[in-house]
């Protein structure tokens, strides 16, 4: 079995998600969990690990942003073309540890489609989780992803969405249309009572926000222990061999991509991520 | 599952014979010296071997870990795509005649990464169709650190046979079934003597003697130990402020492992291969994503390099992944010296 060779799958629909990012629809039968990703391969333009954006049983679905020549090529293309699927890689969220308990997700742009399956995963088992808030933080009103079925997370999960600048005009001061707040994820943290008692916390976004974000956590109560973040790195192969990916002698693309942030900073070389967290 | 050693002794007149048994398993790489560059190369015959002085420049890595290689072709069809496996091309089989001790350890740390729980078909595919036939070192270069990882002893190594000159004769000791094998029934072979188990012993002893004056023994816990202290010491910026970051000392190295995964196309855009190519931490880009360098800095690749030799391994496998050749600072630009870190780090 040479493991370097991807699975051909077709594309069975695609869905614009926000200016720059689409959600594929793959017709790919693996078996996978929240948090784990895939090498997704456009041939002729290379692979890039992407999160999964689906919860197992469901349609299996990448949500993608367009930033290279792999996402790129993705990006132009239909339902009926064929795209490579390797994997799933990874440890992904700790599931079964928030079982009956409480959650507080904050996600920041692009970081929401990881945390998509463990909505996903909430709403079909309501009763088994405790209070669940979501803190998402999109750049403008347009970049908000998954925006049609938020609606149906809206009567479940609460959900507080943030957005860094609508399109405000700086003489009128005019919103637009945009009636909601405006801000970084972390300030919007700040300003919202999140469940602290029996609670964990999923963070995945960008790197500077998730240091801030975890600061912000630590600061509100939260300990290292309960709080889980997903490292973003250049896994190249997804098998802990082309070494792009390594952390401080871990392996992202084994031993994460979702640490817990305890874990994360005893590190001898500080994830970006949490860097300050303590100091 | 290590073969009972056994130890011939193989005269030095009739070692073209030797030579000849070895070349039935098939291509024979020999330690020698080809178009000034020193390395593995083919070879036809035992004298153009060099098994005398010490290890040679280049090491033995790219024979089980090419520095590019296809991984598999892609054509456009109809229906979608289709693949050709091209892992059935790396069916040559060699033999490596000559391996010194440092790159014998080199390999035992690549099977560490590229043969341990996950297997990268490639590597093992070449690893297994390579016999290893090792020789202990004569003399030793300046640069020569290996007694810090064990020196010249091959209780922690893979080899098939391993040589040793012992003046007249070259002990010839078996350490595989496959080795073993492989001399069944030769009469060039001798029954090795108690003298020749010696003079072998005295000739190690004595190489060993010369690469202990190249650095100081430091206890491998008290290196753990000092890494684990000096990761926010200025002296990484220092180096940094030398670096070229231009990666050599990752391509020398026997033990540097990272490669890059792209895609190659044909001018027709319907056929193209994945390729994997050596890639360095040392470069810029190595750990870049879209939008953030996680090792932007300098300071940050020449410190991590170091780490994923002395510090890192040792967490994860229990091992130091440097194996003391010294190949790395003797292809620096910036002569930055691999045992001066070393000293100030301990220091």
């Amino acid at each position: 079995m040479n493991t370097y060779i991807p699975e051909m799958c077709e594309i069975t629909g695609v869905r614009h998600e926000a200016p720059l990012v689409k959600t594929f629809f793959i017709d790919w039968k693996g078996k996978y969990e929240p948090g784990q990703f895939v090498e997704l391969s456009v041939l002729g333009y290379g692979e890039a690990p992407i999160s999964i954006s689906s919860r197992y049983g469901e349609p299996f679905a990448l949500t993608v942003r367009e930033v290279g020549s792999v996402t790129g090529a993705l990006h132009r293309m239909s339902e009926g073309d064929y795209v490579g699927i390797r994997g799933p890689f990874g440890k992904g969220w700790p599931m079964k540890a928030v079982r009956g308990r409480n959650l507080v997700i904050v996600a920041g742009g692009i970081g929401l489609a990881p945390l998509r399956p463990v909505i996903k995963e909430i709403l079909a088992n309501r009763d088994d989780y405790g209070k669940v808030i979501l803190l998402y933080g999109a750049r403008s009103p347009w970049d908000i992803l998954y925006r049609r079925e938020m609606g149906e997370w809206l009567p479940h999960i609460n959900v507080e969405v943030t957005v860094d600048r609508s399109d405000v005009d700086a003489e009128t001061m005019d919103w637009g249309a945009w009636k909601g707040k405006v801000g970084l994820v972390t300030r919007l943290l700040e300003e919202t009572e999140v469940p602290l008692e029996d609670a964990y916390a999923f963070v995945c976004g960008p790197p500077i926000m998730m240091r801030f974000v975890a600061r912000g956590l630590i600061e509100k109560g939260f300990t290292s222990h309960r709080i889980y973040v997903s490292l973003e790195r250049n896994m190249k192969c997804g098998m802990g061999m082309c070494g792009h990916c390594q952390l401080s002698g871990r392996y992202v693309c084994l031993d994460g991509p979702v640490f817990r942030l305890e874990e994360a900073l005893r590190f001898i070389e500080k994830p970006e991520e949490t860097a300050g967290v303590m100091g | 599952m290590r073969h009972q050693p056994t130890a011939f002794a193989l005269p030095k007149g009739r070692v073209e014979e030797f030579f000849q048994r070895i070349s039935s398993w098939g291509t024979v790489y020999g330690s020698t010296v080809c178009e000034g560059k020193s390395g593995f190369f083919p070879v036809s015959r035992w004298h153009e071997v060099r098994l005398d002085g010490p290890r040679p420049f280049i090491p033995p890595k790219k024979l089980f870990f090419p520095p590019e290689i296809p991984l598999f072709s892609f054509r456009r069809g109809r229906a979608g795509y289709e693949i050709e496996d091209r892992l059935e091309e790396m069916h040559e089989k060699r033999v490596l005649l000559g391996l010194r001790l440092c790159d014998a350890r080199g390999i035992a740390r690549m099977d560490l990464y590229l043969m341990g729980d996950v297997k990268d078909p490639y590597y093992v595919k070449m690893r297994e169709d390579t016999l290893l036939i090792g020789v202990t070192c004569t003399t030793a270069h300046s640069s020569c650190f290996c007694t810090l990882f064990g020196g010249l002893d091959r209780g922690d190594v893979n080899y098939d046979l391993w040589l040793t000159d012992v003046g007249d004769a070259y002990l010839v000791e078996v350490g595989s079934e496959r080795g073993s094998a492989l001399l069944e029934g030769a009469d060039f072979l001798e029954e090795a003597n108690g003298a020749h188990i010696t003079e072998a012993e005295r000739r190690r002893r004595y190489v060993e003697d010369e690469v202990r004056r190249n650095l100081p023994a430091y206890d491998h816990d008290a290196i753990f130990r000092a890494f684990s202290e000096c990761y926010n010491d200025a002296l990484w910026e220092w180096y940094a402020e030398r670096c070229l970051a231009c990666g050599k000392c990752n391509f020398i190295c026997p033990t540097c492992h990272c490669f890059d995964v792209y895609d190659e196309v044909e001018f027709n855009l319907k056929e193209g291969r994945r390729m994997r190519k050596w890639d360095a931490c040392h470069l810029y880009m190595f750990a870049a994503v879209h939008g953030h360098n996680f090792r932007g800095e300098r300071s940050a690749r020449v410190k991590y390099r170091v780490y994923d030799k002395f510090y890192y391994p040792r967490e994860r496998y229990g091992v130091f992944t440097c194996v003391g050749c010294g190949r790395c600072f003797e292809t620096c630009s910036a002569r930055i010296d691999l045992r001066e870190i070393l000293k100030e780090v301990m220091m």
